[in-house]
């Protein structure tokens, strides 16, 4: 037999019940049709090659490869496909270089420019200077805020 | 063995976009209704639902399996909501009275086939004295009985949610029931 508390829990319980409200029908169906295409999607489309894809690229590297191979058994070192490679290999050394080389100048202009306008005037060093522990105050800020999933983690082991 | 939420995800997320549809189905009704309690306006309630699970769908892949689906989507429809209230300048603690749109008792769903003209008065009475009694309650017991019993989140997953710890949500959730009851008597004891 019930008590006299057990039944008003139980009441409560069925006044709430009572009070919920039913959800209009083909809710669903109007989630599933208003679905955008997420950003998540477009990249799992992308990284979806077709099933031939892999057969193909293994297919044109064997075919490369034994090409190359009785290229060079026929003709020596001095065969035409071997030269192909050394030129390639020397474009991209020499554009390497030429990538190295403009960063280096690029940021010695840059140190240049700094130590002109430094030497110009105290206020400009202390604009600088300014500048400086601004942006690093910026950046502090920025990493002290934690991004959601690292405070989901953090909950986390908390937890656990 | 039913599959998990997170099994769902990880699913949806490999490309079986179909599958978004159970995770709708687990939690129409209680989104709805948790949100219908928090807005007061049943139309409200269902388009803001609406929208809460495209935010879902469109972050999926930012969900951490390590972490309860529910807990996730209760947080992301409470921000929802709260920003909705901010913007219909909606006062978010007790309100003595209900707006006109919820006096005539429409939104409630009755029990029973066929009740009679008296049980239909008796339960509008009813559904109107339920949703005042918990519009009064304080904004922390009020929240908490809403994600209970309309969310119908577990202890855990309040306490998850609400960053609080189990014993602290417990002895709210007893004592807003408490006060639930006193304000509830005359129902109670029918």
């Amino acid at each position: 037999m019930k008590t006299i508390k057990e039944t008003t829990e139980s009441s409560l319980d069925a006044m709430i019940a009572e009070s919920r409200i039913s959800v209009h029908a083909g809710f669903a169906d109007r989630v599933m049709s208003a679905l955008p295409a997420a950003a998540w999607e477009r990249r799992l489309e992308r990284r979806r090659l077709p099933a031939w894809a892999l057969p193909a690229v293994l297919a044109t590297v064997c075919a490369v490869g034994a090409a190359l191979a009785l290229s060079f058994a026929s003709g020596g070192p001095e065969s035409h496909a071997l030269g192909i490679f050394t030129a390639m290999l020397d474009f991209a050394r020499a554009t390497t270089l030429a990538g190295a080389g403009l960063l280096f100048a690029t940021w010695r202009g840059v140190g240049f420019g700094l130590e002109e306008l430094i030497a110009e005037s105290g206020l400009n060093l202390l604009a600088l200077a300014s500048a400086v522990v601004f942006l690093n105050l910026l950046f502090f800020q920025l990493l002290r805020r934690k991004p959601a999933a690292a405070l989901q983690a953090a909950d986390q082991r908390r937890d656990s | 063995m039913q599959t998990t939420d997170e099994q769902l995800v990880a699913s949806i997320l490999e490309g079986e976009r179909g599958l978004f549809r159970d995770l709708v189905g687990r939690y129409q009704g209680r989104l709805v209704n948790y949100l219908f309690r928090m807005l007061r306006n049943e139309e409200d309630a269902h388009d803001l639902a609406q929208e809460v699970f495209l935010k879902i769908y469109e972050a999926l892949d930012r969900f951490d399996p390590r972490y309860r689906f529910s807990t996730w989507l209760f947080r992301v429809a409470q921000n929802a909501a709260i920003d909705r209230i901010r913007k219909r300048r909606l006062r978010l603690v007790s309100i003595h009275r209900p707006s006109d749109q919820e006096s005539d008792g429409g939104d409630w769903e009755l029990p029973g086939e066929d009740p009679t003209p008296y049980q239909t008065v008796r339960n509008v009475e009813r559904g109107v004295a339920i949703r005042e009694a918990i519009d009064r309650l304080p904004w922390e017991y009020r929240e908490l009985i809403t994600l209970r019993h309309y969310g119908e989140l577990s202890y855990d997953e309040i306490a998850k949610l609400k960053e609080m710890p189990l014993g602290t949500v417990k002895n709210k959730l007893f004592r807003g029931r408490q006060m639930l009851k006193e304000r509830l008597e005359d129902f109670l004891t029918d």
